[in-house]
């Protein structure tokens, strides 16, 4: 389960219009390069949203796979043969998206692409000097040259994640909005926390909770507490993916009032920056506020550029950088901050970690490119150390086993780039949830004139069941709406939905 | 080895040095004609022109295939004793200098920019011979190598390897893609500097024939001087520009001391060059503190009255022997100890990497310091991994461990010239001194080879045993050590 941020997709926001639902691009054809991770999750949910995909691979196999999961076209051919783009008449229509796991493959293509005239050009890149910065020469309009239309950067948007993750201390996810400003965070109830037992109603009159509005609880059903971890992986392992979890079901629900909060909930609260201060502690009594270290398991560009971010950002907190190999470890020390400290160990030595300073007051984040080493040593960093723990996962094959495990937050740099890039493309969309079971998004409308919503309270206007108003934005000034809030026109109104609910929601924006 | 590839490339050096003999054939005929030294020059041309002429008709084609490291190395190391060979021989033949061990350490002093003389009276040699002696320090301090590589672009070929062997510092800049280029603009800026500084002295009332030896002596960073005194005697002979010629020099001794190439960005408009540059931070700090303390140190003494006499002569001083140059002012032999310690201490840091002075240099010495620095944190943090940095560049492992072996070597190597001319019996300090002096190419040392003396008084064998340590030092040791592998010289 993930929430994103919006930064990136929040300039496409040009006018009001855009945000009308309904309003779709020009063509309905999207050209996808890359039949990798990124592609397929891409390729799929815009087939099933009605568009026209053609999908673009080397690797036939993979372009099989897709063929059988998706009612999509493909084409096995490499992505930056013009050939193939002339024979299926790339137009200006077209959008065009490069998500292959190559950098240089997506810029190439999306030349080509520019060749022919296509317009919306998106491309996936990870190098750290691939960005636009408006600073320097190497602005928008440089890439617009490149033809790049939107250059996304999934290294960058994985430190934005983990730094948002870093900000809200105690926080298992976030979704920014307005950069930053006014954003959604989840928390897990830990056990001792003073939530347990309280009902929503009422909880709006606790001062701390006054400007902050629960949109959304995942909650664990029939969970067996007594389970151990090993335990829990012992089942996984022995009864196959397949038939997995048994007596271990998650749910998303809007909550109602009388909702009696758990052990074990995630919490989404919507709200001010400001008043997300503190609030971490409240779901986890043992949560500590600030930290002192932070120790990154290296390995990676990714890691290379968290640390330079965080040494940036947090002046004064020491910087370990974790590498396993002496190549990698000297190339991080000649290359990095000098204020990074390198460590040259095994990511499984974590008695050298706990010796240089690894403890609670610590967060230890998996950054290499082995997801499975980003896992164990972040387990074993927490049972060592009870250090605060993110990791990055690159696959899907441990999503759902790691919201099992002791780790604090997790970070998938695929999901968001898959997200990001659904947002650019539905413009309305601020944020995608995609847990498996129950997929929930957070729209945002403007309420029509003369619509039958202006006037009414929220409490007596019913919004369709699984769905609830976060925001409400009225000129320069945000509402964290109540049941007595006045609905007006012109008003821009950020919905999280359940995915049962959007059609429902849209309809009402529509009329 | 490819003897004749090497035959040909030192008979190009010695037809350049022939080319400069000539010229001052002219200038001794048309100038100081009075002075009967135009034969002494002519003879030497023609020694040199027709020895460069054997060589080259005796050598080999060079092409890109023949210049390897061993010829690269083979050449740099016996073109400078071979240089050093035909550039004594006008003080010999002149009659100014009548015996040849002289003659080759006075010449040898010149072009290693050391400074060291045997002679305890230069008024009394021709205003040629001595003009051939300072320009010896000109020609020596960006290097002979180097400058062929501007001139001769045959050299191109293998340029890489010989610019290596010659320029001081352990990674020199190249400032071009090629080096015949880098070369070029080296001397440029170079010439450049020594116009600017010749001005500068000329307008300020020095004549023309003083101006150009003190020009020489100081972009080099050599420190002969026509003069008996050295600098010092305008001071002595009450000229009432003497503090003016003081700060010119000092100015231009610091900037000799300097990397030439922060010289070349600085002339190209990028002025903040040498602040961003750590080692020239360094540099410049180390050589305030140096002049504050010394001052200090002086002005406790009662040696001087007024403040602002102890800070001239402590910065001449001190920029004087930081930079290798050995220029006096003052005998600083008879300043008190911490001062006296001091200064020897600053001939064995030298100027920065790239510069004309000797020395371990600048950079080396920060390195050193860095890396002991890690080497005692790496107690507490044994995984941690550091690397050397200067802002945004590293100095590579490969190079850091060349760099240590290179201290080491030198120390080494001190320690046996101290052995080896303690022979000669005379004390610790003279002999400790003379050997530093020598060896970092600064010139004067203490006791009997202090700033009012001169190497004269040695026995011969010392005399030869100090030219080879100059000129280890000026090439930084190993192009000159690896010709004793006899690995280099088989075929």
């Amino acid at each position: 389960m993930k929430l994103r941020n919006i930064k990136s997709a929040h300039k496409f926001f040009k006018n009001s219009e855009d945000l009308k639902p309904g309003k779709k691009n020009q063509s309905n054809r999207v050209i996808v390069v890359g039949a990798g991770q990124v592609g397929t999750h891409i390729m799929g949910r815009l087939a099933a949203e009605g568009y026209d995909v053609v999908l673009i691979d080397e690797d036939e196999d993979m372009v099989n796979k897709s063929r059988e999961v998706a009612d999509v076209g493909c084409i096995v051919g490499n992505g930056c043969n013009p050939q193939i783009y002339s024979d299926i008449g790339l137009n200006s229509k077209d959008l065009f998206l490069a998500v292959t796991d190559s950098d240089e493959t997506n810029l190439v293509a999306c030349h080509i692409a520019q060749a022919f005239g296509c317009e919306t050009k998106i491309a996936r890149v990870r190098q750290p000097f691939y960005k636009s910065d408006n600073e320097t020469p190497l602005n928008d309009e440089f890439w617009k040259k490149m033809g790049v239309e939107i250059l996304f950067n999934q290294d960058l948007l994985t430190i934005q994640e983990i730094e948002h993750l870093m900000e809200n201390p105690g926080a298992i996810d976030t979704v920014f909005l307005h950069g930053g400003r006014d954003r959604i965070v989840a928390y897990k109830v830990k056990p001792h926390s003073l939530m347990i037992g309280r009902r929503l109603i009422g909880l709006r009159d606790v001062p701390i909770f006054e400007n902050l509005l629960v949109v959304a609880v995942n909650t664990v059903t029939d969970i067996n507490t007594k389970t151990s971890i090993s335990n829990r992986l012992k089942e996984h392992f022995s009864t196959g993916k397949k038939s997995k979890k048994e007596g271990l079901k998650t749910h998303m629900l809007i909550p109602r009032g009388d909702y009696k909060i758990k052990e074990g909930d995630l919490l989404y609260l919507a709200g001010v920056r400001k008043d997300f201060l503190g609030i971490g502690h409240l779901f986890d009594p043992g949560l500590i506020k600030e930290f002192t270290r932070v120790f990154i398991l290296g390995g990676s560009i990714l890691s290379h550029q968290l640390s330079q971010y965080i040494l940036q950002h947090y002046p004064g907190k020491s910087i370990y950088l974790i590498e396993q190999t002496k190549k990698e470890a000297y190339l991080a020390s000649e290359s990095l901050d000098p204020r990074i400290n390198v460590l040259l160990t095994s990511s499984h030595d974590i008695e050298t970690l706990i010796q240089e300073g690894l403890d609670k007051y610590s967060i230890f984040i998996g950054a290499s490119n082995e997801e499975d080493d980003n896992v164990l040593t972040c387990l074993l960093a927490k049972e060592e150390t009870q250090a605060r723990t993110i990791t990055i996962v690159h696959s899907n094959v441990y999503s759902h086993l790691i919201q099992y495990l002791e780790i604090d937050a997790t970070v998938s740099p695929k999901s968001l780039l898959v997200e990001d890039v659904l947002k650019v493309l539905r413009k309305n969309v601020y944020d995608v949830l995609s847990a498996k079971e129950h997929d929930a998004e957070i729209l945002e409308f403007v309420v029509p004139e003369k619509s039958i919503m202006a006037g009414q309270r929220l409490r007596d206007f019913r919004f369709p069941e699984n769905s609830i108003v976060a925001f409400i934005y009225r000129g320069e000034s945000i509402i964290i709406p109540r049941g007595d809030s006045v609905i007006h026109c012109g008003d821009h109104m950020v919905i999280f939905s359940l995915r049962s609910a959007i059609e429902e929601v849209q309809n009402i924006f529509l009329n | 080895m490819n003897f004749r590839v090497l035959s040909t490339l030192l008979g190009l050096l010695i037809g350049i040095l022939a080319f400069f003999l000539l010229i001052f054939t002219l200038v001794a005929f048309f100038f100081y004609s009075s002075e009967y030294q135009a034969g002494a020059f002519f003879e030497s041309f023609l020694t040199t022109l027709v020895s460069a002429i054997i060589l080259i008709l005796w050598g080999g084609k060079v092409s890109e295939e023949n210049v390897t490291f061993r010829e690269g190395f083979a050449v740099v190391g016996l073109g400078w004793i071979v240089i050093a060979f035909f550039g004594a021989l006008p003080f010999y033949f002149s009659g100014d200098i009548p015996s040849f061990t002289d003659a080759y350490f006075e010449s040898m002093s010149g072009y290693t920019t050391t400074g060291s003389s045997i002679l305890s009276s230069v008024e009394n040699l021709g205003h040629t011979v001595l003009l051939w002696r300072s320009f010896s320090h000109w020609l020596g301090g960006m290097g002979f190598i180097v400058l062929s590589l501007a001139i001769l672009p045959a050299l191109g070929v293998g340029g890489m390897q010989l610019y290596k062997a010659e320029v001081p510092g352990p990674s020199p800049d190249k400032l071009m893609p090629r080096v015949g280029q880098t070369a070029r603009i080296l001397y440029m800026v170079y010439s450049l500097l020594t116009i600017l500084q010749f001005s500068l002295l000329w307008a300020g009332g020095m004549n023309i024939f003083e101006s150009l030896c003190h020009t020489f002596g100081t972009m080099g960073t050599g420190g002969f001087s026509p003069l008996n005194g050295s600098i010092g005697q305008y001071t002595t002979t009450a000229n009432s520009s003497a503090l003016y010629f003081e700060v010119v020099i000092i100015v231009f001794m610091f900037i000799a001391g300097a990397n030439f190439s922060l010289h070349y960005r600085a002339m190209k408009g990028d002025w903040k060059v040498y602040f961003a540059d750590s080692e020239f931070r360094f540099y410049f700090i180390l050589v305030l503190l140096a002049i504050f303390t010394i001052s200090l140190d002086l002005y406790n003494s009662s040696l001087y009255d007024d403040f602002g006499e102890v800070v001239r002569h402590s910065s001449f001083s001190v920029v004087s022997i930081i930079t290798t140059t050995g220029y006096g002012t003052e005998n600083f032999d008879l300043w008190p100890n911490y001062s006296r310690f001091l200064l020897v201490f600053l001939m064995f840091i030298g100027g920065m990497a790239g510069s004309t002075g000797g020395g371990i240099k600048v950079l080396r010495i920060m390195t050193i310091m860095k890396e002991a620095i890690y080497e005692i944190s790496h107690i507490i943090h044994p995984k941690k991994v550091y690397s050397i940095r200067f802002g945004k560049t590293y100095i590579h492992r490969d190079v850091l461990s060349s760099m240590n072996m290179y201290v080491i070597v030198f120390l080494i190597l001190y320690v046996l010239g101290i052995l080896i001319l303690s022979t000669t019996g005379y004390d610790f300090e003279t002999v400790s001194t003379m050997v530093v002096a020598c060896f970092a190419n600064i010139g004067p040392g203490l006791g009997r080879v202090g700033p009012t003396e001169n190497y004269g008084f040695l026995p011969d064998y010392a005399k030869w045993v100090l030219s080879y340590l100059m000129v280890l030092g000026r090439l930084e040791l190993f192009p000159l050590l690896v010709l004793s592998l006899p690995g280099i010289w088989t075929k």
